[in-house]
């Protein structure tokens, strides 16, 4: 790997906590809400984020792309995302994030939350787009992954869309913060015993998010429904999309965490 | 939205009056005019018939780079400690520069490239405006000659490092090929510099009398006066480019090569913490393709740009230079990002990225102790404490995240694990799918030769059966967990088992703190603890104590006993470890 730079948590009452924490074992959920709490003003801010808006705004037209009338590419690109004829899942995931790219370059709007943003859109899409694609038998074609982004196109469709670009933004500002502390605690004597149980816990912390954005399933699917074929879906919906589903999964977290308390 | 810099260029006398800054960032001067500029540039070697006749586009693009280069250095992007998101990090760049061919960097295709480019490059915002020169420095003023004959029938242009793989790039090329090879070197400090040029004399020996000697082209580009701000340097590749550019062309070649393993190219993210050019992109496919194209659009519309070890692992080409029977050559170069820190005799600190990265590659092709010498490494990878939490992070998230690899299935979920794949997929030659599938191939070999390290490291060290000689915060300790405590014998007494940590050895400040503690009977906050440090006279700043007390209540020798904020306290196991410590009286 070439240059990586890395940081620690700060010294402050709220960080201190956390890692405290972290040490005396506490578990997933409870973690999770130290770390919202200890970032909360950071979370606020996340989704008020404009790459996070654009991001996920962007998801909601590629799905309509694959509804749209004519050729699935060309609907795409008129969507802002390039990609070649008959486009398979790569085309799809690659396209999208050089059209995030080129928007936050002209925008000048680059931050960390919509770089989490961008990045798990892309692990999102490559997901749910190739488990709807790929359960042809015969490999997959242009035509089986339109057929599965037009899948997305459905209430629920972009329920799972949503649940699962919110779990794995939601997990990614969580481990943006842990990542800076969790390995102080693999070895001897310490909250993990070796590198094996310190990628458990992240299963684990995977699996809380996956849980908490449930709660984002339950509307989205009917948010999408009423604004894709009453209004369509403008970038002030997306954004009020967005702030929603943070506090959903803010208040989801801390009731989680509260029941979880070691 | 963060401030934005003003970086303005070419002499005192021809520079317009500076605009204001949108936001009050830091304004920058910068001047590369020989002898009186603050930027001084030096390309060495270069021929008389070589410089003649340079188009003036050329002129302008090292002059641009450099100029790029010291504005990247003179602007510091803080640390990642401070959490700020990424507000100083990302940087918002505006450069006013004189040009002899303002019509050609004015064009939107070119600016476009240029920013585009160098905005996924260093992750920071770029804002050009070039204006008609006023009064050109020749290009030769900047050019040290050297001797016509060693520049003739030049076949190859290769940036030359002298890293491990640019390294082995000269050996296929110059050693295997018998290719006449140009050798374009950056000189950032002079340490490394005299490195580069006893790695270039062994290539020259090896190829004797019979193969064409390589031609190496130093260049230096360095602020004189000001020590740089800014260690990242991550515009390095965009000032590597523009110079082999200009060599290239003085010879009349259209190609350049950047000789770099894939992992490292592509440089996908340890943790989550590392997101966008925090990773750097030295040589990443996007930076390659965008280079080339903007050299495409200004000098000429053949030129390619190269990488000829992208689908490489370090370790499969350790293992080329060994089979071609170079591997001694190997122990002079230098893979070390703290070039400034490095020394004489062990250059190599050990616990970057590079390093880590280098030496498990260097233990997975078997290198042998003469040809990866482990004494040129500060900290030994598997067995030397780790003292600091970055430090810890980023060799337990190297070999973590190697065996995560080894457990994806495809290229899909390649891609679900690592978003930043995506901005790989089209940069690529052939189809996004194959790439996918390739990229997976790369990475899961360099998984596979990690974790091989890793498990005869720890087989060994089970077959030695003793693990209380090594300290807890070593790798070693930290892969092997519960198994190595249960092989450890104890030590000595009630404090072994009551304490885990009968290896922590305080140092001058973990004892002042301990000593403040253990003199007083309640809880203390640490604005007391650093008043006491004081009385004692070894005061400790208050940041300090913070930093140290994390890590004390880690080892569970401090805690809060009323909660964050009702102060520190010894708990019993640090309080008898204490008294174990301290020196007995007569």
């Amino acid at each position: 790997m070439g240059h990586s730079r890395l940081g620690e948590l700060p010294l402050t009452y709220e960080w201190d906590d956390v890692v405290a924490q972290i040490a005396g074992g506490a578990d997933a959920a409870a973690l999770a809400t130290a770390v919202i709490d200890a970032a909360d003003e950071a979370f606020r801010q996340a989704a008020r984020d404009a790459g996070v808006k654009f991001v996920f705004h962007l998801m909601t037209k590629v799905t309509l792309a694959a509804v749209a009338d004519g050729d699935f590419a060309v609907a795409l690109g008129d969507a802002g995302v390039r990609v070649r004829p008959q486009p398979t899942v790569f085309d799809l995931v690659g396209g999208f994030a050089d059209a995030v790219d080129d928007h936050l370059l002209g925008t000048g709007d680059r931050t960390d939350f919509g770089e989490m943003a961008q990045m798990a859109a892309a692990e999102s899409l490559a997901n749910v787009v190739d488990a709807g694609s790929a359960s042809r038998l015969f490999g997959t074609t242009g035509d089986d992954v339109r057929e599965a982004v037009a899948e997305l196109s459905r209430p629920s469709g972009f329920e799972r869309l949503a649940r699962d670009f919110v779990a794995r933004l939601v997990q990614r500002f969580l481990t943006y913060h842990l990542s800076r502390e969790l390995s102080a605690h693999v070895g001897p004597g310490k909250r993990f015993a070796n590198v094996d149980a310190h990628a458990e816990f992240n299963r684990r912390l995977w699996r809380t998010c996956e849980e908490t954005a449930v709660i984002v399933k339950d509307f989205a699917g009917g948010w999408y429904a009423k604004k894709r074929f009453e209004t369509g879906i403008t970038a002030a919906d997306a954004r009020d999309f967005v702030c929603g589903a943070f506090q959903k999964v803010r208040k989801e977290l801390r009731v989680r965490g509260g029941t979880h308390v070691a | 939205m963060s401030r934005e810099h003003l970086i303005l260029c070419g002499p005192p006398g021809s520079r317009r009056a500076p605009p204001k800054s949108r936001g009050g960032g830091k304004t920058v001067l910068l001047d590369v005019t020989p002898d009186s500029g603050n930027l001084h540039l030096r390309v060495h070697d270069i021929t008389r018939r070589m410089a003649a006749d340079l188009p003036p586009v050329v002129h302008d693009l090292v002059e641009i780079s450099s100029y790029v280069f010291g504005g990247d250095q003179a602007l510091y992007r803080g640390d990642e400690d401070g959490l700020d998101y990424g507000r100083r990090w990302r940087r918002r760049l505006r450069f006013d520069v004189p040009v002899r061919c303002p019509d050609v960097w004015r064009r939107d295709a070119v600016t476009g490239e240029l920013v585009r480019t160098l905005s996924f490059l260093s992750d920071d915002d770029y804002e050009f405006t070039f204006r008609p020169v006023r009064k050109a420095t020749p290009f030769p003023s900047y050019l040290e000659f050297g001797d016509e004959a060693a520049a003739a029938d030049v076949e190859e242009v290769m940036l030359f490092s002298g890293g491990l793989d640019s390294l082995a790039g000269a050996c296929e090329e110059v050693l295997d090929n018998a290719r006449k090879v140009a050798l374009v070197s950056h000189r950032p400090v002079t340490k490394l510099d005299s490195r580069q040029w006893r790695l270039v004399s062994d290539l020259r020996d090896r190829a004797g009398p019979t193969v064409p000697a390589p031609f190496h082209v130093p260049v230096l580009v360095s602020q004189r006066g000001t020590a740089a701000r800014e260690y990242t340097q991550r515009t390095r590749s965009f000032l590597f480019a523009s110079f082999a550019a200009a060599v290239a062309t003085m010879l009349d070649r259209r190609r350049i090569r950047f000789y770099e393993n894939g992992v490292v190219s592509c440089n996908l993210p340890i943790c989550a913490q590392v997101l966008g050019g925090r990773a750097s992109r030295t040589t990443h496919p996007r930076v390659l393709a965008g280079f080339e194209r903007l050299f495409r659009l200004i000098l000429d519309p053949s030129f390619v740009i190269e990488n000829p070890f992208l689908w490489r692992t370090r370790t499969d080409i350790i293992n080329g230079v060994r089979a071609a029977g170079h591997a001694r050559l190997i122990a002079g170069s230098v893979s070390c990002a703290h070039t400034i820190a490095a020394e004489t005799d062990r250059p190599h600190c050990g616990i970057c990225s590079q390093c880590v990265d280098r030496r498990l590659a260097a233990m997975a092709a078997g290198l042998t102790d003469l040809e990866d010498p482990p004494e040129r490494y500060r900290v030994k990878l598997f067995t030397d404490r780790l003292d600091r939490v970055k430090e810890q992070t980023m060799v337990e998230r190297i070999i973590g995240t190697a065996r995560e690899v080894l457990a994806i299935p495809g290229p899909a979920e390649f891609l679900r694990r690592f978003g930043e794949a995506s901005r790989l997929l089209g940069q690529l030659p052939g189809p996004p799918d194959q790439n996918a599938r390739k990229l997976l191939k790369l990475h899961r070999d360099h998984a596979d030769e990690i974790t091989g390290v890793v498990e005869r490291e720890l087989n060994a060290r089970f077959r030695v059966g003793r693990w209380h000689d090594l300290p807890p915060t070593c790798l070693l300790r930290m892969l092997a967990g519960r198994a190595a405590e249960a092989a450890a014998p104890p030590a000595d007494g009630l404090l072994a088992a009551a304490y885990p940590f009968p290896e922590f050895t305080p140092d001058a400040i973990d004892w002042a703190i301990i000593q403040a503690l253990l003199a007083s009977p309640t809880t203390m906050d640490q604005s007391e603890i650093e008043a006491e440090t004081g009385v004692r006279g070894n005061r400790v700043s208050r940041r300090t104590i913070g930093t140290r007390l994390r890590e004390l209540r880690r080892l569970k020798i401090v805690d809060r006993p009323k909660g964050d904020r009702g102060g520190e306290h010894l708990t019993p196991m640090g309080r008898a470890f204490a008294m174990s410590k301290l020196p007995k009286a007569g």
